[in-house]
């Protein structure tokens, strides 16, 4: 139990909880906030949808890694128990905190898109984590969501292009597929192997 | 890397602006590459029109300012969290600066310079490009100074940060004092030669979107077909910058803003949803362009409380039908925009539908002949439908 803690605590475990719910919280004011307009909201409120989603991504998947790594390869327990019991349980709390915001905000839509924005944005930084380290896992989710307005048109009818799986429809299977697979790759690569950290600037 | 810099025999200040300097220099050059990019892009789908220098400046100085921004809420916050929740909030203060706030606050994003953007008119905002760039270049010598005044306390450090400041002040009063309105305001019409093609109606866009011709006049024959000969009923379509209507000299004028800005997955519309509504809802409605709506005139679950329907439903139900015929009506978001209730009609005026298209050509034809005037002045009510 003491090698838990000590894993969590290295890991800022608590502190990604908080922001969790911090992040929860102002998505809901901002949420309820959209509502409010006199708009066509499911246009206003799928940006916010989508990026709770990524903090919630990007909160999770800093905390992969931790700048004592190196040392904890050396421990007798299996560390991907570790891993699991660390992500698996913050990931929940995350799509937990975020079912209790999309339920507040009323609408049908809000709950598929932020579980598949949360589960696949999850993968894509728990990736990147796993190749440049924790502290940049944020990077790709981060260009992938803000570029798809940019360049992620789709042809004739379809608004985005098939790759563009965060912003599609929420019943889209090929967007499930997509955003399930990031997440089995990318914690399948997180909590079998240890994730790599840019020496030197620990925190 | 960073083992070294922390070895090095300099200030710690100069090792700081070192790695930040790296970092911002990376920063831009991918801002270079994507703006190349996009120029060719664009190139490669209009050769209307030249690119628009002053907003492409703004955006290398505004990552300067945020990536300087940034390096200085990593250092004063040193955390894991830092790095992406700085970005992201820094994302979406650019959009609430630019929509969600006033627009006094718009000009102090880099995307304000790009609010006015339109092919019709010179909107560039030009005389808010200096202050921008001084804004931005403020930004980043108070984020800097900030660094500098957390590494070394000297009065030196102190002034600059001060006078950083007032740089980065003084431009921002006078953005937050220049009303986008009054920028806009000063736009003057940018001649040009409409791109036509002729269907069951000439059809003209902007040149600039020219790609969107053959869609566009694909929806508008679809949509215009039944109104051919009809008295009233559109002679040419033409894009402009303006609420659809029909004109009074039978030019049906639309705007491809909609289907091209205004789209998005998760409502489902694509850009022919979009196209078709805002046509259909021009084609049915006054010269004003609107289709009245009656406060209270829908009863639970949608329905229409009086037996007539409420003011419109007529028109809604032949817009409807308009749509009906090209096969791509949904009642769930078809009416989206014609201000029927939730977007839905009546379900009487669904059942109209339906039985406005099992009538044969030529009884709709010599229905229509003899209505559309009345129905596009608001006069008929559901009653009167075949």
């Amino acid at each position: 139990m003491r090698l838990f803690v000590l894993f969590l605590r290295a890991r800022r475990a608590g502190y990604a909880a908080a922001m969790l719910a911090c992040v929860s919280l102002l998505a809901w004011a901002a949420g309820r906030e959209v509502l409010s307009l006199p708009v066509v909201v499911v246009e206003y409120l799928a940006p916010v949808i989508i990026f709770l989603a990524l903090l919630g991504a990007c909160v999770v998947a800093a905390g992969a890694g931790s700048p004592f790594g190196e040392a904890e390869t050396t421990a007798s327990f299996p560390l991907p128990v570790l891993r699991f019991a660390h992500l698996g349980p913050l990931l929940a709390c995350g799509a937990g905190l975020f079912l209790l915001v999309a339920i507040a905000w009323d609408r049908t839509f809000a709950v598929p898109l932020l579980l598949r924005g949360l589960l696949g944005l999850s993968g894509m930084a728990f990736i990147i984590a796993f190749v440049l380290g924790s502290r940049l896992s944020w990077t790709l989710p981060m260009v992938f969501v803000v570029v798809i307005p940019l360049v992620g048109d789709g042809s004739g009818e379809s608004r985005w292009a098939w790759w563009a799986w965060v912003d599609q429809p929420a019943a889209d299977p090929l967007a499930w597929a997509l955003a399930t697979s990031f997440f089995v790759v990318g914690f399948w690569l997180v909590c079998l192997f240890r994730v790599s950290e840019m020496p030197g600037r620990a925190e | 890397m960073g083992d070294l810099l922390s070895t090095t025999s300099r200030p710690a200040v100069t090792r700081d602006f070192a790695l930040w300097a790296a970092t911002a220099a990376w920063c831009v050059l991918a801002y270079v590459v994507a703006a190349a990019c996009f120029f060719l892009l664009t190139r490669a789908n209009t050769d209307w029109g030249s690119p628009e220098w002053g907003s492409v400046a703004v955006g290398p100085v505004a990552i300067v300012a945020h990536s300087a921004l940034g390096f200085a809420a990593g250092r004063h916050l040193p955390s894991r969290f830092t790095a992406p929740l700085f970005a992201i909030a820094m994302y979406w203060v650019q959009g609430l600066a630019l929509f969600g706030l006033a627009s006094w606050t718009g000009y102090l994003s880099p995307l304000g310079s790009e609010i006015a953007s339109t092919v019709f008119y010179d909107e560039s905002p030009d005389t808010v490009v200096l202050p921008q760039i001084i804004w931005f270049l403020g930004l980043a010598a108070v984020a800097l100074s900030s660094v500098a005044v957390g590494r070394q306390r000297t009065t030196a450090s102190w002034i600059t940060l001060a006078v950083a400041a007032v740089v980065a002040v003084v431009p921002a009063v006078v953005l937050t004092r220049t009303p986008v309105e009054a920028v806009n305001a000063r736009g003057t019409p940018v001649p040009y030669e409409p791109a036509c093609e002729e269907g069951e109606i000439l059809v003209c866009v902007h040149p600039a979107y020219e790609m969107a011709l053959p869609g566009t006049m694909e929806v508008v024959d679809d949509l215009v077909a039944p109104l051919v000969d009809v008295p009233g009923a559109p002679s040419r379509a033409e894009q402009r910058p303006e609420d659809p209507r029909i004109r009074p000299d039978g030019t049906l004028v639309y705007s491809l803003y909609g289907a091209f800005h205004l789209l998005n997955a998760n409502t489902g519309y694509g850009f022919r949803d979009y196209m078709e509504q805002d046509l259909a809802h021009a084609l049915v409605a006054g010269p004003s362009g609107r289709i009245p709506w009656e406060a209270g005139a829908y009863g639970a679950g949608g329905s229409c409380r009086k037996p007539e329907g409420p003011r419109g439903e007529a028109q809604r139900v032949v817009a409807g039908w308009l749509i009906f015929r090209t096969g791509n009506y949904d009642s769930t978001h078809s009416m989206a925009f014609m201000e029927a209730t939730n977007g839905e009609l009546c379900p009487a005026s669904e059942d109209a539908i339906e039985r406005f298209d099992a009538l044969e050509a030529a009884e709709w034809q010599a229905w229509l002949r003899k209505n559309y005037a009345a129905l596009r002045a608001g006069e008929l009510t559901l009653e009167d439908l075949p």
